[in-house]
């Protein structure tokens, strides 16, 4: 027999919350065009519970289908995207609205609903994402137990019961998330598109204004096993800028792209790239870093670091690659040695790369640095001079210093308007080592970091966007020099946080400069330091750890060994669980009775009354009606009550502990 | 649904087999672990599939958290299925009543449905697949009665088939059920039919049996009186009117038994049931007019007697006669 399932009023209810609890968790991620269609068929179905409307003809369901394809075509989304994807799911997720008749109906809605509760993670994976995406799964498991009803219950009971189930589904959940095996992407897949606030670019063009600095967001997270660098060492280094057009510095080599991906590139032509000089044999410090995702090759690592991990590559400017983009939080450990004597043999190739000045441009400063080379004994004095011309000139630090135009913007900025953030010094001192014949090159990063006591590990924001200059010194390698630390010492002594609260344009718009007041502060640090274990243990919980894992819980491991052991460890959760099951139920009042019935008999037996296995509690009032001990008025109250609860309709556990309390304290 | 015997796949022939011993008739059943039988339901399935497409999304985009939704929602199937098991477990399913119809009528049953355990149960449909079926919910230690219906065609008992008590509760992704056999028996009276052509053997053999006359009839002819104005023309007495020139009506008469006796053995035909409905519906009319009868039914006597009690005992007799089991 092929029954229509109808739904109940409650059962819509519950659907149309679960629909615009999802909805909204996707209202940052996707067009905002779709909170209409949203907002339509949601508006259209509680027209329907309410009874106002019916539900739409074809015509309306058509128009709303054309509508929606149109708006994903025309929105210039890739229609082979997950973005494309996820707005389908969303658009017929709401849609379905206009034609939720019978259960079917309900049960797709659910089912589309769970789905999106986990494509919500490939946007982001924080724990605000995942407290969230907890609370979706209460509330569409207790749609779908709803569906189920065929008559409305109270809303608590289904969530209550809901919760419960969920509940009860932690260690099966656990024991499958922990010990399925971790493999590799079938397919690449395209990733979500980049929506990250990132102060780090691979293009630096100083003269253009950034609000980069105003992003609270943050850029990594990084714990160290031995000393916490100090504040004036923390370098974190990122895309090395080589080539200046006078107005935009680039890396020297379009390289990761082409290179990246050849599974032999180290017999290519790009060998060279992936070869560092740095000494594995000396002393390092380990430390890791958790990545937020950026959606780019490059990672933020202290000069000069290797790292452990087989998927980062160290190039030949001491910068750290990922072989895929980082589009979730990506753990890396590293181990970094010793900053001394960097390349002292520097390639011819590296040396052209790191003296390119564009032709023609900026005569002033040219002029002004043989004049300066003139008078300085030494490279290195030369270099010293220009710093403390920096320093004792009238140049200023400022996040808003106006923009720059014309061909000569650096002779603009180091002579006329004098005022520039870290990219409009490190440019200019870059072009002036290498007009000056010193090889030199932009290195842009992450200055600085926020302890956090609570969590042991630096937090790194995107405010803490940084560029500095490297410059190669005959006999000492590459050193690092920061004009911004001249003309601005604060910003790199503290936390530019602390530095920069007084400069124009810092986070103004943020509500982060009130984070001075310490309770708040303590509260976002203890959050953080969660975050960090959630990243830590939750999101980079890879084949390594649980092979780890593994091993720390059952000792040497071979890959049958390891399968013996997870499918015991399996069974025997499983029937711990199913125990647990078996106690979990709600108490049953039948054998609250029975207890009580049985304590009573034998305080009864104490003072010689005996109650044999027939008697009912009725009967036993009758047969001590009659006595007159001062015990007996609460007895026969309770045997009332439990008459009560065994045979009438009324079944109040309260009452019957109340009743029974009474009755030990006489007794 | 539940698929009926006739189903022809040899699965289910060997699954009903299997059900049939494991299912005797009984007064009373428990529901319990012998004869819960549980499956993922097509929903079930479903989640499945749902399950494998997320853990293929978390394969490829090496995504941990979708992992973690995939194994909630798998975890969701099994605990599911507990739930829904111990939605019927320890019901306690007693037959409780007949009333007895005729056939082509629909007889009642009546049952009970206990809950024992001290659990809320909700979402439990009871009945026979493509019959009588009721959707109910149990309040811990609730018993509630439920009256269901089946099609009757032919006289005698009607005990009812395997009746299904099916669940998705809570969840709808697993399908819980049991059968019972009730140990119960409808009576079903034969259809009472009255027949034109033993109407009137059974007056010509019953002739002396008839007792009172009652005047201004239509049975039989009982004599000549002169023409009223009102007589029909059948009633005109042609002879009288060819010899007199008079007219003259016929009169009859009808009888009035003060009582009856319904004999099976007198009556002519070949049918049996045809007989037994003739005499179910001549049961009623007697009954009808308050007027005694007595039935024989070859051995079996009922004496001359009526009112209620005895319809019933009359009716009973027609219904189970031939019948092996005739108490």
């Amino acid at each position: 027999m092929k029954t229509e399932y109808q739904i109940t009023q409650a059962g819509l209810g519950w659907l149309i919350v679960a629909q615009l609890l999802v909805m909204v968790a996707f209202l940052n991620e996707l067009p905002y065009w779709l909170v209409p269609v949203f907002i339509f068929s949601a508006a259209w179905r509680f027209r329907i519970i309410r009874g106002h409307w019916s539900s739409p003809g074809w015509q309306v369901k058509g128009f709303g289908v054309f509508l929606s394809i149109s708006g994903v075509l025309l929105s210039d989304i890739n229609p082979l995207s997950l973005e494309a994807a996820t707005i389908l799911l969303l658009l017929g997720f709401s849609l379905k609205n206009l034609e939720l008749n019978h259960r079917r109906d309900g049960i797709v809605v659910v089912y589309i609903g769970f789905f999106l509760v986990a494509t919500r993670f490939l946007y982001s994976q924080t724990l605000l994402t995942m407290g969230y995406a907890i609370l979706l799964m209460v509330v569409l498991t207790a749609s779908l137990i709803s569906l189920h009803q065929h008559r409305s219950h109270p809303w608590r009971q289904n969530f209550k019961l809901s919760t419960v189930m969920l509940l009860l589904c932690m260690p099966l959940m656990l024991a499958g998330y922990l010990f399925f095996p971790r493999l590799p992407p079938i397919w690449s897949v395209p990733l979500p598109d980049n929506k990250a606030v990132s102060g780090v670019t691979d293009l630096m063009s100083p003269g253009d204004i950034s609000d980069i600095a105003r992003s609270g967001a943050l850029a990594f997270r990084a714990t160290f096993e031995g000393k916490v660098p100090d504040p004036v060492d923390r370098y974190w280094r990122g895309p090395v800028l080589s080539q200046f057009d006078g107005k935009s510095w680039s890396p020297a080599q379009e390289f990761f792209q082409k290179s990246l991906l050849l599974p032999d590139r180290l017999n290519t032509e790009f060998s060279a790239l992936f070869q560092t000089d740095i000494d594995t044999a000396g002393s390092y410090e380990s430390y890791r870093v958790i990545y937020e995702p950026n959606y780019q090759h490059w990672l933020f690592s202290l000069t000069p670091s290797i790292s452990v991990n087989a998927d980062i590559e160290s190039t030949y400017d001491y910068q750290q690659i990922s072989r895929q983009k980082v589009t979730s939080p990506l753990q890396v450990s590293f181990r970094k040695y010793d900053r001394e004597n960097l390349q002292l043999e520097l390639p011819e190739w590296i040396r052209q790369q790191s003296l390119q000045v564009p032709d023609g441009l900026n005569p002033m400063t040219k002029s002004f640095v043989e004049q300066m080379m003139g008078a300085s004994a030494s490279e290195t004095e030369f270099a010293l001079s220009l710093l403390n011309w920096f320093s004792n000139e009238p140049y200023f630090y400022s996040l808003s210093p106006g923009q720059l135009s014309g061909d000569h913007q650096i002779d603009q900025f180091l002579f006329d308007t004098r005022k520039g953030f870290c990219a409009h010094f490190a440019s200019s001192f870059t072009q002036m080592m290498r007009m000056a014949g010193l090889p030199a090159r932009v290195v842009t990063g992450y200055q600085g970091g926020e302890w956090n006591e609570a969590g042991q590990f630096l937090a790194v924001h995107q405010f803490d966007a940084h560029a500095w200059v490297e410059v190669w010194f005959e006999g000492r390698g590459w050193m690092l020099l920061d004009p911004t630390a001249w003309v601005a010492p604060n910003r790199i002594e503290q936390s530019s946080r602390e530095a920069l609260s007084g400069t124009e344009g810092f986070l103004s718009d943020s509500l982060l400069d009130q984070l001075q007041f310490t309770l708040f502060n303590q509260i976002r640090m203890k959050f953080g330091a969660w975050q960090h274990q959630w990243q830590r243990w939750v999101l980079n919980y890879d084949r390594d750890d649980q092979f780890q894992l593994m091993s720390q819980l059952f000792g040497d491991m071979n890959l049958s060994r390891m399968l013996w052991t997870a499918g015991g460890f399996i069974a025997v959760l499983g029937f711990v669980w199913l125990a647990v099951l078996g106690l979990f139920k709600t108490e049953d009042p039948s054998t609250l009775q029975y207890r009580q019935w049985q304590i009573l008999r034998k305080k009864l037996l104490a003072k010689n009354i005996t109650i044999d296995a027939t008697t009912t509690p009725l009967m036993l009032a009758r047969q001590l009606e009659h006595r007159s001990e001062p015990w007996i008025k609460p007895v026969l109250e309770y045997l009332r009550l439990l008459n009560y609860s065994l045979y009438g309709s009324e079944n109040n556990k309260h009452r019957l502990i109340a009743g029974f309390k009474q009755v030990k304290r006489k007794l | 649904m539940a698929k009926s015997d006739t189903s022809t796949s040899s699965f289910d022939k060997h699954f009903y087999k299997w059900v049939k011993a494991r299912t005797p008739r009984q007064k009373e059943t428990i529901l319990n672990q012998k004869r819960i039988y549980i499956i993922p339901s097509k929903a079930g399935l479903a989640l499945l599939v749902l399950f494998l497409l997320l853990i293929l999304l978390g394969i490829n985009f090496q995504n941990n958290l979708v992992y973690l939704i995939a194994f909630w929602l798998l975890a969701l199937l099994v605990v599911n299925i507990l739930y829904t098991y111990r939605n019927l477990s320890g019901l306690l399913v007693r037959s409780v009543h007949t009333e007895p119809c005729f056939a082509g009528e629909r007889a009642e049953f009546v049952f009970e449905v206990v809950e024992q355990s001290g659990r809320f149960r909700s979402g439990i449909q009871l009945g026979w697949p493509s019959e009588d079926q009721v959707m109910v919910e149990l309040q811990p230690h609730q018993t509630i009665q439920l009256r269901l219906t089946l099609p009757t065609e032919y006289r005698g008992w009607l005990e009812p088939e395997r009746m299904a008590i099916v669940t998705r509760y809570p969840t709808g992704l697993a399908r819980a059920w049991s059968y019972v056999l009730p140990k119960i028996r409808a009576t079903v009276y034969p259809r009472p039919v009255l027949m034109a052509a033993l109407i009137t053997s059974h007056l010509n053999l019953d002739d002396e049996e008839q007792g009172k006359e009652i005047p201004m009839g239509s049975t039989d002819f009982s004599g000549v009186r002169n023409y009223q104005p009102g007589d029909s023309m059948k009633q005109i007495h042609w002879p009288q009117l060819a010899k007199t020139g008079q007219l003259a009506s016929r009169e009859f008469v009808d009888y009035q038994a003060d009582d009856h006796w319904l004999d099976l053995s007198v009556l002519t035909g070949n049918e049996l049931e045809t007989k037994l409905s003739h005499l179910s519906a001549r049961v009623l009319d007697l009954h009808q007019k308050s007027v005694p009868w007595g039935l024989k039914l070859f051995t079996r006597e009922l004496a001359m007697n009526q009112g209620d009690q005895h319809r019933v005992r009359s009716l009973t007799a027609l219904a189970l006669f031939g019948l092996q089991d005739e108490d």
